[in-house]
């Protein structure tokens, strides 16, 4: 009994104690030392890769779904110009990050003789409109110091034991994604993951942040805001009704706009992708012949606003 | 003085933990300024019907709120107020509920109990806020520390992982619908009674007492014993508002119904939980029946059964698809492909909810599960292996949100 009640003391009045510390000290570790290295070393490679181009007549703006489904190489070689892909992964997963990645990516110069900018964002197809407004994350997924870890203890040990698999984002010419070092796996369906299609009056702030936003940075673009797609076959509710009330609500938007004398807005929405055989493991993300299929797609759009 | 200092510290609390939108601040003074007016116009009206009326209004008028989706039904998933100057307030309006129909006469100082945002943020319902503060402040640490140390292991180890379940909820098939309600029973109830330790063991560091809202639920032999330690706060304002008024005119079992009935009406306006609220009257009815006339074992399985078919209705208030549900229709085992697939984190939180659940229940008479208080996991072993079970896994990657949240 003594024993017991000696043993308790110890565990209440010195190793919680020290358990609680060494959280609080392993919160401080974790958040100096966190890296999200392939996110990183994408984003500086694509800076690189901009910084090394005197002149561009086209940017491909938006998230990883424009990364791995479109591509400045191809677009470049189809209208005889050259483009450059500066989608970043998550879209910056905040629009101020994003914003702030563009301005420090290409000087004002630069992106005063852009004539075309392709927006696709999937902020329009899922819900992470507030989360995008109110996170704290930086550009390459690094959050703020909370009493939560961005990775756990055991992911670290993990890592130290050698199970964790990095996989770079590998930057091609012109900032496209680099399919030949990255194998994209098989085809995993998602049939419950939902498009979830953003509502009229979040659609109406979200139009206006844009193009207030993008019209600052490319004074003198085309803007093409591109609804973007997936491979949809297999989803249950793949909510095809909402897509459309989003769209006709889009070309509201900019029939108003254009109508105040503004006309450098243009919209499409894009198709999806008619095969599993063009996504790179899930149904969102194109593999290479997906990207150029959906390249080839919006192409035509192009050339028609052209 | 003290109570504003304990609203200020709630507020920034809440500010800090649970929300990052600056809107958060104009719902907290707004939840403030409504029970400084509620209060003020009852020590304005005489006492007697005029007040009675007034009670029963604001504890419906969350109904009628929902109705209007001005907040929304409180299915597990993320509710909220639509509308932010209505933050808190299913919470606050049961709370000035009972305190009227109590009799008691609400000081402004209530107000301040009442509308404290970290209860607002999550429950449990204000019943009382009693000053603790004459005990010394280490023996405060001591006793309810554990409790927080045990509510945010709840919370975030067991409750937050299983979030990545919830696509679930979509699979219409019998087994699939079968295992989601298990396991969003599980969530809800790691996800509540975690929170609900936490603000326990806070507002006793600082020195009040405030309702225990959950004991133990899984230790019952019966959907009697379950209610006994389910959702606290709500079922102590549903017995004085609705079951003592009727009980005193008719039988129990129409007294049971109007208190269901009244409980559905507090989560939403919405068919599922009509339906909810009638599965549970009955099967509380048939247990009632079962246990006068000592019939064993058989009100224990239909505790299980209810509770399961409970949760299953009470989730999904998308009333084709849970008519869907409802058909039992068999499609095969798929559920378990998708738990198999499910990440390592996730499996390991339902291996340790599922295990707490089982030690709940099967060791429910013994000296250390008795009285209910969850002493099992406050003691220094248990604390020690919590917390080192939490530093292990715990990480910022999933959905966090409290089930009772914010509306």
């Amino acid at each position: 009994m003594l024993y017991t009640a000696n043993v308790n003391r110890f565990l209440w009045y010195f190793f919680v104690p020290f358990l609680i510390i060494f959280y609080l000290g392993f919160l401080v570790w974790s958040f100096e030392n966190y890296s999200n290295k392939p996110v990183f070393e994408a984003i500086k490679n694509k800076q690189q890769t901009v910084n090394s181009l005197e002149h561009f007549d086209g940017i491909i703006l938006g998230g990883s779904n424009a990364w791995f489904g479109l591509s400045a190489k191809s677009l470049g070689t189809l209208s005889n110009s050259t483009w450059i892909n500066l989608t970043a992964p998550a879209e910056g997963y905040s629009d101020e990050n994003y914003f702030n990645f563009i301005t420090s990516s290409i000087s004002y110069k630069k992106r005063q003789n852009v004539s075309f900018i392709i927006y696709s964002s999937n902020s329009l197809v899922t819900k992470n409109l507030k989360k995008r407004n109110n996170t704290s994350t930086d550009l390459v997924g690094k959050n703020k110091i909370t009493y939560q870890p961005q990775r756990s203890l055991a992911s670290y040990l993990k890592d130290s034991l050698g199970y964790t698999k990095f996989r770079e984002y590998p930057v091609a010419e012109f900032g496209d994604f680099g399919f030949d070092n990255y194998p994209c796996g098989e085809f995993i369906p998602t049939p419950f993951k939902p498009r979830e299609y953003l509502n009229d009056s979040d659609l109406h702030e979200w139009m206006a942040h844009k193009i207030i936003n993008l019209s600052k940075l490319f004074p003198n673009a085309k803007l093409i805001i591109t609804v973007p797609n997936g491979f949809n076959k297999n989803l249950r509710q793949p909510d095809d009704g909402g897509r459309r009330k989003l769209v006709e609500e889009l070309k509201n938007i900019l029939t108003k706009h254009s109508q105040d004398g503004k006309e450098s807005i243009y919209l499409t929405s894009q198709n999806p992708y008619p095969s599993s055989d063009l996504m790179c493991s899930d149904n969102w993300h194109a593999n290479e012949a997906g990207r150029q299929w959906r390249t080839n797609e919006l192409y035509q759009e192009i050339k028609r606003i052209k | 003085m003290k109570l504003i200092m304990l609203w200020l510290a709630g507020s920034i609390i809440h500010l800090v933990s649970f929300s990052n939108s600056n809107l958060s601040v104009i719902g907290i003074i707004s939840s403030l300024i409504f029970c400084f007016i509620s209060i003020y116009i009852f020590r304005t009206i005489p006492s007697g019907i005029s007040r009675t009326l007034i009670a029963y209004s604001l504890f419906l008028s969350t109904s009628i709120l929902s109705f209007f989706n001005i907040i929304t039904p409180l299915t597990g998933s993320v509710s909220e107020s639509t509308n932010i100057l209505f933050f808190g307030f299913s919470f606050y309006s049961a709370s000035l509920a009972y305190l009227v129909i109590k009799n008691v006469r609400p000081s402004f100082s209530d107000s301040l109990k009442v509308a404290n945002p970290l209860l607002l943020s999550t429950g449990p319902i204000a019943l009382f806020i009693k000053n603790y503060s004459y005990r010394r402040p280490h023996l405060r640490v001591n006793y309810f520390l554990p409790f927080i140390i045990v509510g945010f292991f709840l919370f975030y180890i067991v409750a937050t992982p299983l979030t990545a379940t919830f696509e679930l909820i979509k699979m219409t098939d019998a087994i699939s619908s079968i295992v989601f309600a298990v396991i969003f029973e599980l969530f809800v109830y790691a996800n509540f009674c975690g929170l609900s330790l936490m603000l326990y063991g806070l507002f006793g560091i600082f020195g009040y007492k405030i309702p225990l809202n959950f004991k133990q639920p899984f230790s019952s032999n019966n959907i009697i014993d379950f209610w006994r330690g389910w959702h606290l706060s709500l079922s102590a304002v549903l017995k004085l508002l609705f079951y003592a008024p009727v009980r005193k005119i008719f039988p129990s079992s129409v007294a049971l119904i109007v208190l269901f009935f009244a409980s559905a009406m507090w989560h939403g306006i919405t068919l599922n939980f009509f339906i909810w609220g009638c599965l549970h009257a009955l099967v509380f009815i048939i247990t009632i029946f079962l246990l006068k006339n000592n019939i064993p074992i058989v009100p224990m399985i239909i505790l299980i059964l209810g509770i399961i078919l409970g949760r299953l209705i009470f989730a999904d208030s998308d009333v084709d698809r849970l008519v869907q549900k409802l058909l039992f229709t068999y499609e095969g085992f798929g559920a378990f492909d998708t738990i198999l697939s499910l990440p390592i984190t996730t499996k390991l939180s339902l291996m340790m909810g599922f295990g707490l659940i089982a030690i709940e229940f099967f060791f429910r008479n013994t000296n250390m599960l008795r009285k209910r208080n969850y002493k099992y996991l406050r003691t220094p072993t248990s604390l020690t292996a919590i917390l080192l079970i939490t530093i292990f896994l715990i990480d910022s990657g999933n959905l966090t949100y409290a089930v009772y949240g914010q509306r």
